[in-house]
């Protein structure tokens, strides 16, 4: 369905933040990315939904197709009709709009009303159905983050591109959110799933890669990498130490890998 | 009654002004562009409305005044788009550019004439609590706010007025929402651009004289109104708009008693209003403080 070859990201005139990434997502599936910060994560996601302009970014090498058509140039709005939403990290919900507005907003590409994908968002996160006249702003943090995921949802997408979606939340919010990114998989839309957070996005994906310095170093399916004694070390806590020790550690794998 | 008679004077000057203003923040939040060019836009309409109701009618005049305007206004966008860059500061500049070519062609196609605007309501006067009041003004307080509650009702009570906020809030959000940049830029030049026109039919109708190629330089009075108001606000232009209407007709009013100001304060009077509102609120009055992340 989605499939990036030797994808290679620049912004400005800077080292590469996507360097030759080779990545496919299958249909149907939780595709999870983990790695450290500065590990091209979010520039990937910026990549697949047309906005690496915003951020004088630009692919200048490789391909990127979704069910076989190059996302190479195409303007963010096309994308989303092409199929793909993309909630960015920081969930970015519209301050200033009510929940329900910002919900209208995420339908900009549907054609005719949009009350039955509202009422349908409003079941899945019932908490917005009883504030849906407050300003976003209000909103607790674990309650933007529904808020976001609902208006990703409103264009029913057949991808949706999650970034970094438990950062700065709660266990209880994060193991919430992870309960709502496997129901969105059952109700039918494949999910892309960028986290920091491993140990969650490798529990619940079908498949994952591992970033570092804007490669792929690691990929496979999600239990087999959680089987791994460098994912172990690296992101799972499997021998955990201070933050130096860690960070020594990381720094020692991904050079093993890139090597 | 005088002092009841240049409130209402100004209210009808504030409702003009406060749709040049809203114009202004319409295209500033939809594309973070201030335009520079608004005064000529202004006079492209009026002068096309001029002409037309010359030739035709009045009604005639006024759609092809809104029309030119919007249109025009959305070729400026298309031509400031043409920058690429992220900086907003480059396409403002490219708009005094804009400013200088149309103002210089409708100058030389107006030359030393004063056209008058063909509107049915010439210099006719009604009395109003006591006061005498031009009818073209008293229209332009009605029509002025019609608009401006038009423009409320789309922006606060339609989808699209609701993706139009949301752009103006986070433009790369709503990018990724499917939300269309150059819509909203085209729409919300267009809406500047013809409200712009409608403005300048009631500032080149009686009491002043009529359209000359200087009446693009009244939108200039904007300026103080959108600062007050806050750049970023469409109350706030609307409320800064009325404020440096209101401020105008009372010093124009009260001349005589003022006159240790010097003969012509009240250009120089709504001036004064903003450098006051902005040693107590540096945003403006509605407008939103900046952040930074330090």
């Amino acid at each position: 369905m989605l499939e990036l070859q030797g994808a290679t990201v620049r912004y400005g005139e800077g080292a590469p933040a996507l360097d030759g990434l080779d990545l496919t997502a299958e249909a149907g599936s939780i595709t999870a990315v983990v790695g450290g910060n500065g590990a091209g994560k979010t520039t990937l996601m910026r990549t697949l939904s047309g906005v690496l302009g915003h951020h004088r970014g630009r692919l200048v090498g490789g391909e990127v197709t979704f069910e076989g058509r190059s996302l190479a140039g195409v303007r963010a709005e096309a994308i989303v009709r092409r199929g793909i939403a993309h909630i960015p990290e920081g969930r970015r919900v519209f301050t200033d709009l009510t929940v329900e507005e910002n919900l209208v907003a995420g339908a900009a590409t549907r054609r005719g009303r949009s009350d039955g994908q509202i009422s349908r968002i409003y079941d899945m996160f019932p908490v917005l159905a009883e504030r849906r006249r407050q300003r976003a702003v209000l909103l607790s943090g674990g309650e933007q983050q529904m808020l976001a995921i609902g208006r990703g949802l409103m264009s029913e997408p057949i991808l949706l591109l999650l970034d970094e979606p438990t950062l700065g939340l709660a266990p209880k919010i994060v193991a919430q959110i992870g309960e709502i990114v496997q129901h969105i998989r059952e109700a039918g839309t494949s999910v892309l799933l960028v986290e920091q957070n491993a140990a969650m996005a490798l529990a619940i994906a079908d498949q994952g890669f591992v970033l570092g310095q804007g490669r792929v170093v690691l990929g496979g399916s999600a239990a087999a990498l959680r089987a791994t004694n460098e994912v172990q070390q690296m992101y799972l806590g499997g021998s955990a130490g201070d933050d130096e020790q860690r960070l020594d550690r990381h720094d020692g794998v991904l050079e093993r890998w890139s090597a | 009654m005088k002092i009841v008679q240049l409130l209402f004077l100004g209210l009808s000057l504030g409702s003009i002004y406060a749709l040049i203003a809203l114009g202004f923040v319409v295209i500033y939040k939809g594309t973070k562009v201030i335009n520079l060019a608004h005064g000529s836009l202004m006079l492209l309409g009026a002068y096309v409305v001029a002409v037309v109701s010359e030739h035709s009618n009045f009604g005639l005049g006024v759609a092809a005044g809104l029309v030119t305007a919007g249109l025009g206004a959305i070729v400026a966008e298309r031509v400031v788009s043409l920058a690429r860059t992220h900086d907003h500061l480059v396409p403002t500049i490219l708009t005094i550019g804009l400013d200088v070519l149309l103002a210089a062609e409708l100058s030389r196609r107006i030359g030393t004439e004063v056209f008058s605007m063909g509107d049915p309501w010439g210099d006719a006067r009604v009395t109003l609590l006591g006061t005498v009041l031009p009818q073209a003004r008293i229209a332009a307080t009605i029509v002025g706010i019609a608009v401006i509650a038009a423009f409320f009702v789309v922006f606060r009570m339609t989808d699209f007025g609701t993706r139009m906020r949301a752009s103006a809030e986070d433009a790369e959000t709503a990018a990724l929402m499917g939300i269309s940049q150059r819509r909203v830029a085209m729409v919300s030049w267009a809406m500047g651009g013809a409200m712009a026109c409608i403005a300048g039919i009631f500032l080149a109708a009686f009491p002043n004289a009529g359209l000359d190629h200087h009446s693009g330089i009244i939108a200039l009075n904007a300026i103080p109104a959108i600062i007050i108001g806050g750049l970023d606000s469409s109350e706030g232009a609307v409320l800064g708009g009325l404020i440096v209407g209101i401020t105008q007709s009372l010093v124009q009013g009260y001349a005589d008693a003022l006159h240790f100001l010097g003969g012509n304060a009240a250009p120089v009077a709504p001036y004064v209003v903003m450098l006051a509102v902005l040693m107590v609120r540096p945003s403006g009055i509605f407008g939103s403080k900046e952040l930074a992340r330090v």
